[in-house]
């Protein structure tokens, strides 16, 4: 049954292994988020710097009244109230070993197995998952454009191009390449 | 025996995904029979042909709409309704009698999510596989009456840049239409979310007084801002918004699950029909297009490509457009001067050549350039290079906020801003289009070049700077395009976070398989967009050529008139004397009459050379032995002749000049005068400023006309560089400098003064409030720029 499938990756034993505030974790640690118990407009500004359930964070430094963060590629602080609310999960048990990464971290030539997407902007998922960019199908990426970005894969049998800020938002399990 | 035919009307939807041959296909079906106009509200073309089907009795005549290419019908915004809206019928024309859905045989799977969805709209369906030779070529074996039963509607392969299939296609519509049916809905969701989908049908149903299709019900339940949710809310209470908060959490639903399940559905239920229906015989050798990839998106091979194609398109618009440019002139000179002979002079026959024809003549001349972008434009699009072009250019625009769909556009604006405004069709974000429409009469068009080109080599010294390398002259020139680019950016950032704000739309962009374009959809390309430019553009720009030709001609003063006819008459007199005296130099015996009549004289007189030898030539010398003081005399009354005829045309240019300094326009460049002091101008760069309206160049010559040279100036012309810097103000200080060429070239690289740019404008956004904006903010910038300009350089002491 496909649409019983959980939506989010790092996924099945959510309820397994340990959640902990944001607040609790440690300089240099890799988190992911899971649940964040703040009103809404609070997870909607969160949301915007990159913060919602299913986000890989990692913690820089840990002060006394703030907590410095990594979320992808830019960096901000974050209060300790705040960073109570927000409840994470370690990033390395949460992937169970497995090569996780997202679409835009391909190399080129490399395919991967769509396994999970970040849900911060449902209107372009939308459309990524109506061309066919759905869970468990294979992507090959085949070429980046001479200034890096867009990117062109190869799914289903076409071509689509897509911006590295798009590619973000889908994790992917790549596949062992065979040496040739 | 006579059979009777009955006539009866049918609308068929046309829709697809981008891509699939959709266009072509209407064109095969349709042919001329074309007509456009536009979805209201959301200024989106709108497509609609005509052609008839017959059946043993039956004919139909039947209006096809072509609908934009989408990949899905759900929609967040009102211009991605407009697929679902003319399903559903909620524009004028109704509900569809049927969908015709066209899909790409080769790449069946992708194609069949929005059959899926379509299947939901209670609509009789025609699938018309196309491509289906390519799908046959890729090894692909498609069971078309296993794939008809499994889909309940009739399939039907066509080839449609071939013309193939297109009678069994026909044929199938007539069928259809006779004993209309629509297809089972493919997929059902769980137990849960069927649930919640009812009970909203029911709601509304109750509350809206009509009944949407299960297609609206599920696009509204599952769409991240669906748009059909907000029109809903304004017609519903706020009872709507109770029920909706609690719909999802009653069925125990997460609006994250419900986006991916649909997708995930769908495509399973595509793959299923796939594996059912058709059979691949895999091919050993790589596709074509693989491997022309290789070549045209390679960092390196890739960009020298492109550059090349994108030169040959800028060369073929900048420079072999103007042959057929500067001939389309001449024929509209030669019929404004033999217009000029039937007509007596007067404000009828400067309406006509000054106002009409001059018009026609401003419409025409874009023609070739838009005929020969639109060529370049539909062979790169169909050949499926212009998806490769915005892959390369996205990063590029990505700075200005645009996509890379607008490269071309703004490609084209630095020849010409009518044909790049009009490419602008091919980009589909509507914020994006907009964007790209207001910033591309910022490139430095060739209208601009002979402003500048005046400016900079009358007033900029040829200095050589670095050693020679180079020069201040180019450097300024250069800097004046560099301009345009630099202020476009900020002001696309401007746009998009103001009035075209709104989320980022995904640049998801399918890379086509490239294929050889297919000369009857050219050729249509380009026929379409002269007619369209012609009909809707033309009448514009003709109006108000029309317009500004009254602000130049009117008010006539009679004063003005009697004043020049005094002084010709009196230069006429003079005239007549002076000769008097130069024949009783020569022959005192004789009457002008006589020698005039005399045929030896009037001979002399008519073959003397033209222009006059000097009289220290060997021609003077021999002529004057020849025949002796007949010569002289016919050599000086020549001279005569030729002094009094260049004095008429002087009195004829102060005229004009005193005419255009009273008319309208004269006037209001002398009130609007002290406006523009702070920019270091006259009232005559004001007034010419003014009267360039029309188009940039037009400053030349109302520059011309002003300082009594006529009209008949270019950017070469020594007189006009002469007058304008010996030209004084009453205290002595001289009217340009190198300071006021340069405000005068930084306003014209800004400003919009091209009333063909705001014609296009007006149509291709279908609203005049856009072309007011682009008026309005590129003057203000213009006025500002040159201000900065002007007083910054005084500042510094230039």
């Amino acid at each position: 049954m496909l649409h019983k499938l959980p939506f989010l990756t790092p996924p099945p034993n959510l309820s397994q292994s340990e959640t902990f505030p944001l607040a609790d974790s440690l300089s240099n640690q890799a988190v992911i988020v899971r649940r964040i118990q703040a009103d809404s407009t609070e997870k909607n500004r969160l949301a915007k710097m990159g913060i919602f359930p299913g986000a890989r964070l990692k913690i820089i430094q840990q002060t006394c009244g703030q907590i410095l963060l990594q979320v992808y590629h830019s960096r901000l602080a974050l209060g300790k109230s705040l960073a109570k609310q927000i409840l994470v999960q370690n990033a390395s048990s949460s992937y169970q070993g497995k090569n996780f990464m997202r679409l835009s971290e391909l190399k080129i030539g490399q395919k991967a197995v769509i396994s999970g997407y970040q849900s911060n902007r449902p209107n372009i998922l939308q459309r990524l998952l109506e061309m066919g960019l759905i869970r468990n199908t294979e992507v090959e990426v085949i070429r980046r454009a001479p200034l890096g970005d867009p990117i062109e894969i190869a799914l289903r049998g076409f071509h689509l191009s897509l911006r590295q800020f798009e590619a973000e938002l889908i994790y992917v399990e790549p596949k062992e390449t065979k040496s040739p | 025996m006579s059979v009777s035919i009955t006539k009866k009307e049918a609308y068929i939807a046309l829709i697809g995904n981008p891509n699939v041959g959709k266009t072509t296909l209407f064109n095969a079906l349709t042919g001329l029979q074309q007509k456009t106009g536009n979805f209201a509200g959301v200024t989106v073309e709108k497509k609609f042909g005509k052609f008839t089907v017959e059946d043993k009795g039956s004919k139909y005549h039947c209006q096809i709409l072509d609908l934009p290419g989408t990949y899905s019908l759900s929609a967040s915004a009102p211009d991605e309704m407009i697929a679902i809206d003319s399903l559903m019928g909620r524009w004028q024309e109704g509900r569809p009698d049927l969908i015709l859905a066209i899909v790409d045989a080769s790449n069946l799977e992708r194609n069949l999510y929005l059959i899926s969805q379509l299947l939901e709209c209670h609509l009789p369906l025609i699938l018309a596989l196309n491509m289906y030779d390519l799908a046959q070529k890729k090894g692909i074996e498609i069971h078309l009456e296993t794939l008809a039963q499994t889909l309940h509607c009739p399939v039907v392969p066509v080839v449609a840049n071939k013309r193939k299939g297109l009678e069994k296609l026909r044929n199938t519509i007539v069928q259809t239409l006779q004993s209309p049916s629509s297809p089972p809905y493919s997929i059902r969701f769980p137990e849960n979310i069927e649930n919640a989908l009812s009970e909203l049908d029911e709601y509304l149903q109750q509350n809206l007084n009509c009944k949407l299709s299960r297609a609206e019900i599920v696009r509204l339940l599952i769409d991240p801002d669906s748009y059909l949710k907000q029109r809903l809310e304004q017609q519903l209470d706020e009872d709507f918004q109770k029920f909706w908060e609690n719909l999802l959490p009653k069925y125990q639903i997460q609006p994250e699950e419900l986006l991916t399940l649909e997708p995930e559905l769908r495509y399973q239920w595509a793959q299923n029909l796939i594996s059912q229906c058709t059979q691949i015989h895999p091919q050993t050798h790589p596709p074509l297009s693989e491997k022309v990839d290789k070549i045209l998106t390679h960092p390196f091979w890739g960009l020298g490509v492109f550059l090349i194609v994108m030169g040959l398109v800028f060369q073929s618009i900048f420079q072999w457009a103007t042959p057929l440019m500067d001939w389309l002139d001449a024929q509209i000179s030669l019929l404004s001067s033999w217009i000029s002979t039937l007509l007596p002079s007067g404000p009828l026959q400067s309406l006509i050549v000054d106002g009409v024809i001059a018009g026609i003549g401003s419409v025409i001349v874009f023609l070739p350039q838009i005929v020969i972008l639109f060529m370049f434009i539909s062979i790169l699009e169909d050949c499926g290079y212009m998806a490769r072009a915005a892959f390369l250019m996205d990063k590029l625009m990505s700075w200005a906020g645009i996509s890379g769909h607008s490269f071309v556009p703004m490609l084209s604006s630095f020849a010409c801003a009518v044909p790049g405004i009009m490419a602008t069709r091919t980009i589909e974000n509507r914020r994006d289009r907009f964007t790209t429409i207001l910033i591309a009469p910022l490139m430095s068009c060739s209208a601009r070049l002979p402003v500048y080109v005046i400016m900079i080599a009358t007033f900029i010294p040829p200095i050589y700077l670095w050693n020679g390398w180079i020069s201040l002259q180019s450097l300024t020139l250069f800097a004046m395009y560099l301009l345009g680019i630099c202020v476009a950016l900020p002001v696309a950032w401007v746009l998009k976070k103001t009035l075209l704000k709104g989320k980022t739309p995904p640049f998801i962009m399918e890379m086509p398989s490239y294929k050889i374009p297919d000369y009857r959809t050219v050729g249509m390309q380009m026929y379409k967009s002269a007619k369209s430019f012609l009909l809707r553009a033309g009448s514009i720009i003709l109006a108000m050529s029309v317009l500004i030709w009254a602000c130049t001609y009117f008010p006539r003063s009679s004063q003005i008139d009697q004043l020049y006819h005094q002084k010709q008459i009196q230069l006429k007199q003079k005239f007549h004397t002076q000769r008097k005296q130069l024949l009783k130099h020569h022959f005192p015996h004789l009457s002008l009459q006589q020698i005039q009549t005399n045929p030896t004289f009037t001979n002399l007189y008519q073959q003397l050379p033209q222009p006059l030898p000097p009289k220290n030539s060997t021609t003077y010398q021999t002529l004057l032995n020849q025949h002796g003081p007949t010569f002289s005399l016919a050599y000086e009354f020549k001279q005569l002749e030729n002094k009094y005829n260049q004095k008429i045309k002087e009195l004829e240019n102060q005229k004009n000049a005193a005419h255009l300094k009273n008319s309208f326009l004269g006037r209001a460049g002398q009130f609007l005068a002290p406006a523009f002091q702070p920019l270091g101008w006259d009232w005559k760069i004001t007034m010419a400023t003014l009267a360039s309206f029309p188009a940039r160049e037009v400053i030349i010559s109302t520059l011309g006309i002003i300082y009594q040279l006529g009209a008949d100036v270019d950017e070469g012309s020594q007189n006009l560089r002469q007058a304008m810097q010996n030209d004084r103000y009453p205290n002595g200080k001289p009217v340009f400098s190198a300071l006021v060429a340069l405000s005068i070239m930084v306003f014209f690289a800004l400003c919009c003064q091209c009333m063909a740019t705001l014609a296009i404008i007006t149509k291709e956004t279908g609203s005049f409030y856009w072309a007011a904006l682009a008026f309005v903010y590129m003057t203000t910038l213009a006025y500002l720029a040159a201000l900065v300009v002007y007083q910054g350089g005084t500042l510094w002491g230039f």
